[in-house]
């Protein structure tokens, strides 16, 4: 008998946890993207493939990147006015740095959740049926259908549904970020990008909120920057890891969580640098 | 960058010297345990039997450690199979020990000396098992994947030699069976060895996942 090293075949049938399904579709292909503020290279040849009804994590220490990044993909970063950028992101096919795409189009489809809640000082009804409006939606029923069904989406309609017409400043940081959500679904997006939606709460509330992302992924593409590496290895079906601004490691989450191929994505996941 | 978690690290290797005990303990009553039976000594064999408590609490302290450090510490990736792996290996580590156990009381249950028969292939694969243990310490210590995998080598030599004496006594049996009760001891003696070389595979076997992430079967 010889001791050749031959892995144990899975058995038939069992399956891993985020069991990744075959060929979904791209909502993103960033192709060879970099960016500088002025002189600063803040990314550095960012390839990656970004899956529709998936729950992308971005990882990475302070400075990386990784909100940089996230901004570049609703174009959003172009209102820091030093920004330059080259390389292609394609949403969907078509390349958001084109001169003919419309930006407000894109941001229309790529909603967004920031790291503090930030509610219109508006009743929370208002805060839901502000952006319905602007697409020109001015039918009362249609307008409390796109209410209810954006807080339900959001898991807060039973907490909210009495008083919908109080200030939505009454609601606590976790019920804001949520109505953030709910705001955020009024428009019925393809993509929701979070920049750490969930750093400013407290831990039950960031708990609802994972919850929240996992409803999610059924019907939006999310993409969620998070310092909690946990919050990442919970909720997400892959992973990016990024340095100094660039991807080092982009692979499922239960890989990078259990067994990453890089030394620096190993050293950063268990806390031994950042 | 600054290095963070050194005193996760520090706690870590805390655990690992803890493992290293048991491994050295457990190796001791391998050691104990064969002595007993070379020379029919009934003290020895009492003491090994004894010891076994101390081991199964060390044991126990590993696991309560591990257990607080993934509650405490919330390791990923290599930490994390480091720490289930320790547990592992502890858990092996006290069975193989229990077999040493085993033996001891096999040993008195002998009533008559010198042995009806010869013992000289259970004294053979004594040696390979010792052989075996101190490889597995050193491949943990080290990180050695291929010691871990010359585990596999020693486990097929010590199969041989269990087997070959299993035939022995066998033939003795049908031979002469009013001894039959004695030579039980022995063919259960030969099990238990057997049994304690699938244990240090096993550590083998934890040790390349811990270094690897991915599951071998040395035991084939």
């Amino acid at each position: 008998m010889d001791t050749k090293l031959t892995t144990k075949p899975a058995k038939e049938g069992v399956k891993t946890m985020n069991q990744p399904v075959a060929a979904r579709q791209s909502v993103y292909r960033v192709n060879d993207l970099n960016l500088w503020y002025g002189d600063d290279h803040a990314l550095k040849d960012v390839n990656l493939d970004i899956k529709q009804n998936e729950v992308t994590a971005i990882i990475g220490p302070s400075g990386c990147g990784k909100s940089t990044f996230i901004k570049t993909l609703n174009r959003m970063v172009e209102l820091v006015p030093i920004v330059r950028t080259n390389g292609v992101i394609e949403y969907h096919g078509r390349n958001i740095f084109d001169k003919d795409y419309e930006v407000e189009e894109l941001r229309t489809s790529v909603g967004m959740v920031f790291q503090q809640p930030n509610p219109f000082p508006k009743s929370i009804y208002d805060n839901i049926a502000y952006g319905p409006r602007v697409h020109g939606v001015k039918n009362k029923k249609i307008l409390d259908e796109i209410v209810e069904r954006s807080l339900r989406g959001a898991a807060i309609w039973d907490e909210v549904k009495d008083r919908l017409n109080e200030n939505a400043y009454g609601l606590s940081g976790g019920q804001q970020q949520r109505l953030c959500i709910a705001r955020c679904l009024a428009i019925e997006p393809d993509v929701i990008l979070m920049d750490e939606p969930t750093s400013a709460l407290d831990p039950i509330s960031t708990l609802k909120v994972e919850e929240l992302v996992q409803e999610l992924k059924k019907d939006y593409s999310i993409i969620i920057v998070t310092h909690n590496m946990q919050q990442a290895a919970r909720v997400s079906d892959k992973t990016a890891f990024f340095l100094n601004g660039e991807v080092v490691e982009f692979d499922q989450t239960d890989r990078i969580f259990s067994n990453p191929s890089d030394k620096r994505t190993e050293d950063y996941i268990s806390g031994r640098f950042g | 960058m600054a290095a963070n978690r050194t005193i996760f690290g520090e706690n870590l290797a805390v655990l690992d010297q803890k493992v290293f005990l048991l491994a050295r303990k457990t190796m001791q009553q391998i050691a104990t345990t064969a002595e007993a039976l070379e020379k029919y000594d009934r003290e020895i064999a009492l003491k090994v039997i004894e010891n076994d408590n101390e081991l199964d609490a060390l044991e126990l302290e590993i696991n309560d450690d591990a257990i607080l450090l993934i509650a405490k510490q919330q390791p990923v990736a290599t930490d994390l199979r480091r720490l289930v792996t320790a547990m592992k290996i502890a858990t092996d580590l006290e069975r193989i020990a229990d077999y040493a156990g085993n033996i001891s009381k096999a040993v008195l249950r002998v009533e008559t000396f010198p042995y009806v028969i010869d013992i000289s292939l259970l004294k053979e694969a004594f040696e390979t098992l010792l052989d075996m243990t101190e490889t597995a310490i050193v491949a943990y210590r080290d990180g050695d994947i291929e010691k871990a995998k010359a585990l596999s080598d020693l486990d097929n030599i010590i199969d041989d030699t269990t087997y070959k004496a299993l035939r022995q006594y066998m033939r003795h049996m049908s031979l002469q069976p009013v001894v039959v009760d004695e030579i039980m001891q022995f063919t259960n003696i030969c099990r238990y060895i057997e049994r304690m070389g699938d244990h240090l595979t096993n550590v083998g076997e934890h040790l390349i996942y811990m270094a690897k992430g991915k599951h071998y079967d040395l035991n084939s």
